[in-house]
């Protein structure tokens, strides 16, 4: 046993001779001279140490590795977006008129619900009390709000045409201008008038 | 007797006290003498560029220098001077390496792999060369790890006991000797032909 022990401890033997004979390397001959030189002139720059350039970093192995996966990554996932068939999605501008006409079908719901839970008595002119079902505050009057829009189409001679029925779509319809119709009508009338009326004086 | 002859009888630990306490430049300059070619020879096993060991052994001595005043006389000399040649020589292997990987023409690396790999091609009679054995050393040496390669330096070139490696390394000793181990096991496994 302990022959095997003492084997394996001078197993390295011939490396160690072939280690401690290998050549010693000596200071150059100006070291010293360098050295109190710079002690000296207190030129004390390390040059080992030296100070990292603002680029350094980005040249260590781990960001270097990082960008690599990143590029793969970008590669492998990001680039699908591209490959969509333009033909095959819906148009995003109608989900999203669909999305906010669900959401005001849902809050008129809501608000319907609400006003159905509280009813309020409101007295009007004359001491007649009338059941509100909602609050008068943030509320209109239906007929004078009508007769305010209908005087407003009137002034602008106006109309609209084309609009769709569907609750669905915010899209009420074209304003036709009629000013001038009813104008041309109005000279016209004018005109079937006075020849009228010259033919009356001619007879 | 000169302050000189008087200085140089005194040990390295009595010397930087000297240095320490008084700030006797001489005492500096007989420390620097004594440790020059020492840690040349250390720092060069390790990294294998002349130029860089120089540099890195005036550095070692200009930080010796500046922080004499860390030193503490609990530990020997020696074990703190060669930490501080170690651990600047470290950071320039890894400075080393990140410049070999980084560089595009990585020719000198390629260069050590195939000098140690054709070994086995050099004549019989050759290979008895004192020289070109002491050169397959030195590039077989460089290619052991850096952690085996310091502790195998410090203890087969450098003669030092193990009780110093491991302060030096902040090791145990148990570590130390493994390490001394593993390192000598890959050398002798890249020197295996020119026994």
């Amino acid at each position: 046993m302990k022959e095997e022990k003492f084997t394996a401890d001078n197993e390295f033997n011939e490396l160690k001779n072939l280690l401690k004979s290998l050549p010693k390397v000596d200071a150059p001959d100006n070291f010293e001279f360098n050295l109190m030189t710079k002690i000296q002139n207190n030129n004390f720059e390390v040059k080992s140490e030296k100070k990292k350039s603002w680029l350094s970093w980005s040249l260590t192995p781990a960001v270097a590795f990082a960008t690599t996966v990143f590029v793969v990554l970008f590669f492998l996932f990001g680039g699908e977006e591209s490959y969509n068939n333009p033909w095959e999605t819906p148009p995003q501008l109608m989900e999203q008129n669909v999305a906010d006409a669900q959401v005001l079908n849902s809050k008129t719901e809501k608000v319907e619900v609400k006003k159905k839970q509280n009813p309020k008595r409101l007295t009007v002119r004359n001491g007649i009390q009338k059941d509100y079902p909602f609050d008068k505050g943030s509320s209109i009057n239906f007929d004078e709000y009508l007769q305010s829009e209908a005087g407003r189409a009137g002034s602008n001679n106006a109309q609209l045409a084309g609009g769709v029925s569907s609750n669905d779509s915010p899209f009420d319809g074209f304003f036709l201008r009629q000013r001038k119709i009813a104008e041309r009508n109005d000279s016209l009338r004018r005109e079937e008038d006075s020849l009228k009326q010259q033919n009356v004086n001619n007879k | 007797m000169t302050l000189n002859k008087k200085l140089n009888s005194l040990s390295d630990e009595e010397l930087i006290k000297e240095f320490q306490d008084n700030n006797t430049l001489e005492a500096y300059e007989i420390l620097v003498k004594r440790f020059k070619d020492p840690l040349m020879n250390f720092v060069y096993r390790f990294l294998g560029d002349k130029d860089a060991t120089t540099d890195i052994v005036q550095d070692t001595m200009i930080k010796f220098y500046l922080k004499k005043d860390s030193y503490q006389s609990i530990a020997k000399f020696s074990t703190w001077i060669y930490t501080i040649a170690g651990n600047l020589a470290k950071n320039e292997l890894k400075r080393k390496n990140r410049r070999t990987i980084l560089s595009l023409s990585n020719d000198d690396a390629d260069d050590y792999t195939l000098q140690i790999e054709d070994k086995k091609f050099v004549a019989p009679d050759r290979a008895a060369d004192n020289s070109i054995k002491a050169e397959m050393v030195e590039k077989a040496l460089l290619k052991v790890k850096p952690i085996y390669r310091e502790v195998v330096i410090l203890r087969d070139i450098q003669g030092m006991s193990y009780e110093e490696i491991s302060d030096m390394t902040d090791l145990s000793i148990g570590t130390v000797k493994s390490r001394i181990n593993r390192g000598r096991a890959h050398l002798q496994k890249l020197l295996k032909n020119i026994y």
